[in-house]
Order: structure tokens, then C-alpha cells, then sequence
């Protein structure tokens, strides 16, 4: 999907660059966008409330099922906090762009909506790399700093991409942790990104 | 609401077409945005080195936050 969804932005930035799009449709985009938006956010809540196995999974599971999130958050608003001294983003921006917790579709559209499509495409693209990151460091943040260390830098995608790689160096019981914490964090990335635009 | 509701199967279909067909338009217009820029070409290297040292610090910030919450939840229970 996650190639599809590149190819979608290139063929956008391509066509208009370009000049291959009609007037019509760049006079358009400004309200395609916000229809598609309201659509997505819809379905976002409905997904929410159809999981009712990962509500179960939350009302079962131990104290580390919430610390972990709550570690994670924090950690990751103060790193986007950090990343504003080194660069020309706002602070705002920044934690604007950190908390999509790694669900790259999502911050990146509702980012580019309010601020603009560049803030949007780094949004993506930092979402993407903390996802990529996280395939590759799992190993070795299980090996240095134990289990639950291993489940923060997936974001919200450790309920489904980053999952099975949790499972397999951390185990069945931070796999556990993995998926709630994957469930809060994207329940929340639609609360805390407006929160910072 | 609606999705506790409504029963999966049939509806979940609709849901996911409609889902990815929302999402691919919307990161579409948003490229379309990008390429009516037209210093586009000379930003690009700063997006990829802005996002970089976001997605790495985020990471390790994320990690040291588990590892302090956790420990000071042993601390405490001790």
C-alpha cells in the first residue's frame, strides 16, 4: 500500500508540475481535498468502533498496556519538541508533524489541509522513516533495553506493520502491549494532530 | 458510532474501498499542491533532511520515555 500511496503523491506533484492537469481540477483540488478529508475521518471513527477485539484485548490487558503508550507519547512530543531547536520548524508544527505517532496517511493529509503541502510531505515522510526505522531497530532495542523499549518507536503501527516484528524479538507478551499500544496511539493521533495545528 | 452498529462483512467491504479511495485522492491533491510549487525541485533535499532528523529523534525519545515510565513504575511499587 505504502508504495501505492508514493506513486499517488508523485503522480500528483508530477502532473501538476508538469502542467498536465486541466485548471478546473487545480481550481477543484481545495474542495476534492476537504470532501475526501471529512470522508476519511469518518471512516477513521467507524473503524474505531467496529474493532471490538482490540476493546476486548484493552479491558484485559496488564499496567504495562497503558504505561507503555503513556511513555511513548510523552517521549515522542518531547523529541518533536527537540527537533524545532535543530530546524526551521515551529514548535508547533513539529509536534504537530510528531504526533501522528508513525500513521503517516493520516497526519500527512490533516497536516497539509491546515499548514500547507510542505509541512504535509514532511509529515509523510517522517512517518514513513519511523516506521522503517522501527523494522530495523526491534532487534536491537530488545537485545539493549528489554521488551516494552521495543514497542515505542512503532507509533501507532505497532497494531499492524510493525506487529509481527515486535513478535518475533520481543515475544507474545509485548506483542500483546504492541497491539493495545497500537490501538490508543491511533485512536489518539486524530485528537493530538488538530491539537497542535 | 455508526461502526458499532453496523455489522462487518458487507459494510467492511464498503468501508475499505472507500477508505483507500479517500486516502490515495486526498496524498494525491496533496502532491498536486506540491507540484504547483514551482521551487519544488530545490526543497525536496530539506524535507528529507528535516523528516530524517524528526522520524530519529521521535525514535529515541520515545524509547528513553518507555524506559524512565517503566522503571519509575518499578520504583515505585517496590
Amino acid at each position: 500500500m505504502i508504495v501505492i500511496m508514493m506513486i499517488a503523491i508523485l503522480a500528483g506533484a508530477s502532473a501538476a508540475y508538469l502542467g498536465y492537469l486541466p485548471e478546473y481540477i487545480l481550481n477543484l483540488s481545495g474542495s476534492l481535498t476537504d470532501w475526501s478529508l471529512i470522508l476519511l475521518l469518518f471512516l477513521i471513527g467507524f473503524d474505531i468502533g467496529n474493532n471490538k477485539q482490540s476493546m476486548k484485548t484493552l479491558m484485559s490487558a496488564d499496567r504495562f498496556t497503558v504505561l507503555v503508550p503513556v511513555g511513548t507519547i510523552l517521549g515522542t512530543l518531547f523529541g518533536g519538541y527537540v527537533v524545532s531547536f535543530i530546524t526551521v520548524l515551529a514548535p508547533k508544527d513539529a509536534l504537530a508533524i510528531a504526533s501522528g505517532f508513525g500513521w503517516y496517511s493520516f497526519s500527512a493529509v490533516m497536516i497539509a489541509q491546515v499548514k500547507g503541502s510542505d509541512l504535509g510531505a514532511i509529515a509523510f515522510l517522517s512517518n514513513v522513516f519511523r516506521e522503517t526505522i522501527t523494522l530495523l531497530c526491534v532487534p536491537f532495542v530488545v537485545k539493549y533495553f528489554g521488551p516494552y523499549a521495543a514497542v515505542a518507536p512503532g507509533g501507532a503501527t505497532t497494531m499492524d506493520v510493525t506487529l509481527p516484528v515486535i513478535e518475533k524479538y520481543a515475544g507474545k507478551r509485548a506483542a500483546i502491549v504492541g497491539f493495545v499500544h497500537g490501538v490508543i496511539l491511533s485512536a489518539l493521533a486524530p485528537v493530538f494532530v488538530p491539537l497542535f495545528l | 458510532m455508526m461502526g458499532m452498529l453496523l455489522a462487518a462483512g458487507f459494510a467492511a467491504k464498503i468501508k475499505n474501498t472507500l477508505f483507500n479511495f479517500s486516502l490515495l485522492a486526498l496524498l494525491f491533491f496533496m502532491g498536486v499542491s506540491l507540484g504547483k510549487d514551482r521551487d519544488i525541485l530545490s526543497k525536496i533535499a530539506d524535507f528529507g533532511i528535516i523528516s530524517g532528523i524528526m522520524s530519529v529523534s521521535v525514535v529515541i525519545f520515545s524509547i528513553i520515555g518507555v524506559l524512565i515510565i517503566t522503571k519509575l513504575f518499578k520504583k515505585a511499587e517496590r
